[in-house]
């Protein structure tokens, strides 16, 4: 029977000198990381160099990783530092102005994907004014909301990597999605204002 | 974050189990307590569908981005950068040493260290330069700042040729200054008593040859033959003749 050994042990071999103990580490988690600076960065691009940034961030760190927290919780804080860093230096900061909007209702007018070709343009669009939303959200809304949705995280996971109270996460990830409700609705209007379109439905 | 809260805290107070619902992270008892609050709350029961709205859409965002993920094959990216700051793993090669140092490096870094180069090469260049071309470059320069040019060489045999063309035709303009300088320490007395014998002699000779020949008097040209000992003098006259002897001792 196989059994599965944890980051923990995995790292522990990395500190004993395993030359392929963090690359082992590396394919656990990258995934996991990728959607984690996807969603917190919006380009893939962005995202991948992020990722990067941070197995390299951990390796060099990797003995002063004292095992007080779980590998996971270090990951995730490294790669939300990285992404910080890169957004700090982008400056890419042009959705902010939404954070100010007001709820203007609460009907949701953007309808799930439609995969037929003929509306695929409107599904890339969809999908824009999402990254935009999400862009958008103040940092500690935005990152429960990608370790939430990206990498499907536990609420106890996400307590855990950001060192906050359980309720604290919920609470979170409640209003983070009211306001993408909120900002998904302005956005989708203001493309028909722009456009004359039909509401999605 | 205040914001954020009083957004969160305007409709319902039950916000976390309406999250805990929306993600099936409710007990079965929760869950099952919570549906009977959402046919007698009509916010929650909106907000729950508006809510499976927002994640359906971000579930359409993120299968999108994550299926690039997938196809751009995300290990073999992280993992090798990963692997190359091992130096105690694997020796990289001096290329992959160089990629490394540009990728982490800042950018005043790899500034300095593209000029430093680039003066290494033009140094190299240089030094090569020097070498293949040396003697030539060194018989160039002692020519140009040490001999005289071919014009000053052609002017200078015009100007004596036309000094000596000039001198046949007019003797006594040869030279002027150094005839003039002995003439006048000719005149010297002081010159003409410290003179040797021949030496007084020729200058004489040179005296009277600026002299009109009239002026010459008779002691005078007495005295000359004597210092050029064409004539003899007394004493040479009462010594006996060498013919003489010869005849005698015969």
């Amino acid at each position: 029977m196989e059994t599965v050994t944890s980051d923990e042990q995995i790292v522990e071999r990395a500190l004993a000198g395993d030359a392929d103990a963090f690359g082992e580490i590396v394919r656990r988690w990258e995934r996991r990381l990728y959607a984690l600076a996807f969603g917190m960065l919006g380009r893939e691009e962005e995202a991948c160099d992020a990722v990067q940034e941070t197995f390299l961030s951990a390796f060099r760190n990797l003995r002063g990783f004292r095992g007080e927290a779980k590998v996971s919780s270090w990951l995730h804080r490294i790669a939300i530092n990285q992404c910080i860093t890169r957004q700090r230096r982008a400056k890419v900061r042009s959705e902010t102005a939404l954070e100010d909007e007001t709820d203007g209702g609460s009907e949701f007018l953007i309808a799930p994907a439609d995969q037929s070709p003929a509306r695929a343009a409107e599904s890339r669009e969809r999908r824009e004014f999402v990254r935009r939303a999400v862009s958008a959200l103040p940092l500690e809304l935005r990152q429960v909301v990608v370790m939430k949705e990206f990498e499907e995280l536990t609420f106890q996971e996400i307590a855990e990597a950001l060192d906050l109270p359980l309720s604290t996460v919920k609470s979170r990830l409640y209003t983070a999605l009211r306001q993408l409700q909120m900002r998904l609705q302005i956005i989708a209007t203001e493309d028909q204002r722009k456009h004359g379109k039909e509401t999605w439905n | 974050m205040k914001d954020s809260e009083e957004t969160s805290a305007s409709l319902c107070t039950r916000a976390e189990d309406l999250v805990a619902y929306l993600y099936d992270e409710a007990s079965e008892g929760e869950a099952l307590d919570f549906e009977r609050h959402t046919e007698r709350c009509a916010s929650c029961k909106a907000e729950l569908a508006a809510f499976r709205l927002v994640r359906s859409n971000i579930g359409e965002w993120r299968s999108h981005a994550l299926a690039f993920a997938e196809t751009k094959a995300l290990s073999n990216e992280t993992a090798p950068a990963v692997q190359r700051s091992d130096s105690n793993a694997r020796k990289p090669s001096a290329l992959a040493a160089i990629r490394e140092f540009f990728a982490l490096s800042p950018v005043w870094l790899r500034a300095a260290t593209g000029l430093a180069s680039l003066a290494v090469c033009a140094l190299i260049v240089f030094a090569v330069a020097r070498i293949t071309e040396g003697p030539r470059v060194v018989f160039v320069e002692k020519a140009v700042t040490v001999g005289p040019t071919q014009a000053d060489v052609d002017a200078l045999v015009d100007k004596r040729v036309r000094e000596e063309l000039a001198a046949r035709t007019n003797p006594t303009e040869i030279n002027p200054g150094p005839i003039a300088v002995q003439v006048r320490e000719q005149s010297s007395p002081t010159l003409a008593l410290s003179g040797g014998r021949s030496n007084s002699a020729q200058r004489r000779m040179i005296a009277q040859s600026r002299r009109a020949p009239t002026q010459a008097s008779t002691d005078e040209y007495e005295e000359l033959a004597r210092d050029l000992q064409l004539v003899p003098t007394r004493d040479e006259e009462d010594l006996p003749r060498l013919i003489d002897l010869i005849d005698e001792a015969n």
